[in-house]
């Protein structure tokens, strides 16, 4: 009982939402590397790991100040324009702070008075920049490209900024994606990279914080470029990874490591939950572009046993064939499989071949449009003469004298006036579209939460009931024919 | 815009809804079983062969088929298949007497090549047996199914110099090329005395890729060797699920460079794709006379090795643990 219609109609339903979630899987990739969502997401993951400002925010914290004493000690004496400059921005009562300041002081009481005046050098949208950087090349046509532009201006500001002072002001994320390790990753100079390996991260900031020590590298070195960072929440991230522990390099590495992995597994999640919004945008197109209505096909495949016979033999096919076979070297890491020997291994491609062969005759009875198109022609037939609206069509109407002209144009009128978009698209198309959002709207969600469950879900779930469907022996199938079935 | 493969599938699949997707561009080639066990650990052959053909220069140098090789075409009794021969790096000097050799030879005559023999299904074109009649073509670039790509030797001048990176051209990278060759799928049968494989149209000759040893280099029977090499991208991810098998022509600059390398250590380097018949060889043995859908097996012709080391700085890598395998792909 139970493997007649019902499990027909389920298995041709689940037949339709698996070739819509191939669809559905492809376009989402092709979207999500067009809108580059896998490079943004790891920046956007980088950043809060490495404590770095935002894209489009230009601004120095107190954390990038590397080295905030000897900038100090440079705007003590303001030999040049630029240190002028920056004196000038301070307060007077922080400018004689600044001016009492000894070499092995505490720095902290001036730290936000000088990040203060460096942010608004940053600001000034009127910065005489070639005066300040006279040494910077083709400065005056930096400052042209940036005219009338202030978050260009203020970039521009904030570059020449740290490139003035290299050794005091520079963060860790400056120091990051200007390593070599990570620029070789990038597919394009300017871009960030889309992928960076756990064992390339923990080199590239175990690199960063040895800058200065020559030679060869060991645990306390890495320990005291740490401590030397300015304060951070990544100083403090890095100095908790390093406590308890043997003292090694491998095994800061390893935490390091770990440290990155555990943050690219939050990533993950963003990536996963921003790619599950495009996908039900796209599994949402999809079933209205292709009027994949659940209800419709069921309905189609509940009132058509030669529909549904059809669709149940095409699904079946699919299941039964033959798995691609391939032939690997077994890795010589791996103990089983001394010699090479052909293994069999299912592959997507040759579904999707197979799959794509009949596609018209095994889905065009159930989705498409010709059927709702044919309903807008009687839409257009049903509201012709209230869709009277031109006085020349009217007259040449025949049958129609002008006295009933005149009271159906001001009845149209009316009527269109009463319906939205009527400005825009015909009586009939709005009454259409109506129609449509009434009869299908409940169809196409359904089928766009089906199509979003992806395209493995749906391969596992018919499987599974065309092996519940096969258990059951058909009257009229061949005994001896089963035994020949190919199993994989 | 760059489309991808699945992508078009889909556009694809989604104009099937209203009309039949046109037939795919394959070819079939039978191969004697004879022949497949003597060239199936080698690298290279040697062919007496008759340049019908000879480019008068090469190609220029950009990408895809701008790559800089010469073309001959023309037939070869030993191998009984429409055969180009191409040397790379044909506009090197290195290559100055090879090619005046070739403009020699061009018009029919007889000499001796060595290189590294190659099926590939990227000039398909009917049905090619080997062993029928060749006809004679009518141009540098007939329908081919079998090369010598790159040679090693013409006319007792030796090209093993060509076997350095090509300046100025831009190969496929290796995501996009072995994403390709891991999707080839053909149909493949043997008899007693052959062995037939339909495979559709293959492509992307030359790929740039970072191999790691998944073994230690083992000698081929030409002399060359063959190195099982795990495809790595981004200095640790695996971009191809198993190992390949990588080969290399005696006597190469490649081949003297993995002479020295053991199992773990990573070269960046050229390659370009051939059937691996050695795989064909197994597959076909268990299964004989059988006709199966398989992934069509391949390996890469090692044409040259990148002189700019490993993805990490020396201060850093020295401290790194030792190379092993590890994929974890990550956003």
């Amino acid at each position: 009982m139970f493997n007649s219609t019902i499990l027909d109609v389920a298995i041709g339903l689940m037949f339709v939402y698996l070739v819509l979630a191939l669809m559905c899987t492809t376009v989402n990739e092709w979207i999500s590397g067009r809108l580059k969502m896998r490079a943004r997401t790891l920046e956007e993951g980088l950043r809060g790991l490495l404590n770095a400002l935002p894209d489009g925010l230009y601004t120095v914290r107190e954390e990038d100040l590397k080295d905030p004493a000897s900038l100090i000690l440079k705007l003590q004496t303001g030999k040049d324009e630029l240190t002028t400059h920056i004196r000038n921005r301070l307060a007077i009562g922080d400018k004689e702070k600044l001016d009492a300041f000894r070499t092995g002081e505490d720095v902290h009481p001036l730290m936000g008075p000088l990040v203060g005046a460096l942010n608004r050098l940053i600001e000034d949208q009127n910065l005489e920049v070639a005066k300040l950087f006279p040494n910077v090349s083709n400065i005056e046509q930096q400052v042209e490209n940036t005219k009338g532009n202030p978050q260009k201006s203020k970039a521009m500001n904030y570059r020449l900024l740290k490139e003035a002072y290299p050794n005091e002001i520079s963060s860790l994320s400056d120091g990051f994606y200007s390593h070599p390790l990570i620029k070789g990753l990038r597919s394009k100079a300017g871009r960030h990279p889309s992928y960076v390996p756990a064992r390339t991260f923990a080199l590239a900031i175990m690199d960063i914080v040895t800058k200065g020590k020559q030679g060869p590298v060991n645990f306390a070195d890495l320990l005291q470029g740490i401590q030397n960072l300015p304060n951070s929440d990544v100083k403090k991230s890095l100095l908790a990874l390093l406590q308890n522990t043997d003292q090694t390099l491998e095994t800061a590495q390893a935490r390091i490591e770990g440290w990155f992995n555990d943050s690219m597994d939050r990533v993950s999640g963003w990536f996963k939950r921003k790619t599950q919004v495009v996908t039900i945008i796209v599994a949402l197109t999809i079933a209205v572009f292709t009027n994949a209505d659940t209800l419709q096909i069921s309905n189609r495949l509940w009132s058509s046993p030669t529909l549904r016979t059809e669709l149940v033999d095409k699904a079946k096919a699919r299941d039964q064939l033959k798995p691609l076979i391939t032939a690997e070297y077994p890795h010589p890491d791996d103990s089983a499989a001394e010699k090479p020997s052909s293994v069999n291994r299912p592959n997507e491609d040759q579904e999707n071949r197979k799959l794509a062969t009949n596609l018209p005759a095994q889905l065009g009875d159930l989705i498409g449009w010709s059927q709702d198109f044919q309903k807008f022609h009687q839409f257009e037939q049903a509201t012709r003469i209230k869709e009277v609206a031109n006085p020349f069509d009217c007259v040449r109407e025949e049958q129609i004298d002008d006295q009933h002209c005149a009271l159906a144009l001001q009845t149209a009128q009316k009527q269109r006036d009463a319906v939205p978009f009527t400005a825009v698209f015909s009586y009939a198309f709005v009454l259409w579209v109506v129609w449509l959002l009434g009869q299908h709207l409940v169809g196409w969600a359904l089928t766009t939460v089906a199509v979003s469950l992806g395209a493995p879900f749906w391969f596992d779930t018919l499987n599974r009931f065309m092996n519940l469907r096969s258990s059951g022996k058909s009257p009229d199938e061949d005994p001896k024919g089963a035994e020949k079935k190919i199993t994989s | 815009m760059k489309i991808s493969l699945r992508l078009k599938m889909t556009m694809v699949l989604l104009v099937a809804l209203a009309c039949n997707p046109a037939a795919s561009n394959a070819s079939s080639l039978v191969l004697k079983n004879a022949f497949i066990e003597y060239v199936k650990n080698r690298v290279t052959i040697d062919v007496k062969f008759n340049v019908d053909h000879a480019a008068p220069g090469p190609h220029r140098i950009s990408s895809g088929g701008n790559d800089g090789d010469l073309h001959m075409a023309g037939r070869a009794d030993s191998i009984g298949l429409p055969l180009v021969v191409e040397i790379v790096n044909a506009g090197e000097p290195s290559q100055n007497s090879i090619l005046n050799d070739a403009e020699q030879a061009n018009g029919g005559k007889s000499v001796d090549v060595s290189g590294a023999w190659r099926v590939w299904f990227e000039h398909p074109g009917g049905d090619q047996i080997q062993g029928e009649d060749v006809p004679v073509p009518s141009d540098t670039n007939p329908d081919h199914l079998f090369e010598l790509h790159p040679i090693t030797q013409f006319a007792g001048n030796s090209a093993v110099q060509s076997y350095v990176p090509i300046p100025g051209y831009q190969a496929y990278d290796a995501e996009t090329a072995f994403s390709k060759y891991e999707k080839i799928t053909a149909t493949i049968q043997s008899t007693d005395t052959s062995t037939t494989i339909d495979s559709p149209k293959a492509g992307y000759n030359y790929a740039d890729f970072i191999m790691q040893l998944a073994a230690d280099p083992a000698p081929s029977d030409d002399g060359g060797l063959l190195v099982l090499g795990d495809v790595v991208k981004d200095d640790e991810e695996m971009m191809v699920p198993n190992p390949r098998r990588m080969v290399f022509a005696p006597n190469t600059p490649p081949a003297k460079q993995v002479a020295g390398l053991r199992k773990g250590d990573k070269m960046h380097v050229l390659g370009i794709p051939r059937v691996n018949l050695e795989r064909i060889s197994a597959m076909t043995a268990e299964h004989p006379g059988e006709e199966f859908e398989a992934q069509l097996p391949y390996e890469m012709i090692i044409v040259a090795v990148y002189q700019d080391g490993a993805a990490a700085s020396p201060r850093v890598r020295a401290r790194s643990p030792a190379h092993g395998r590890s994929a974890r792909p990550k956003p």
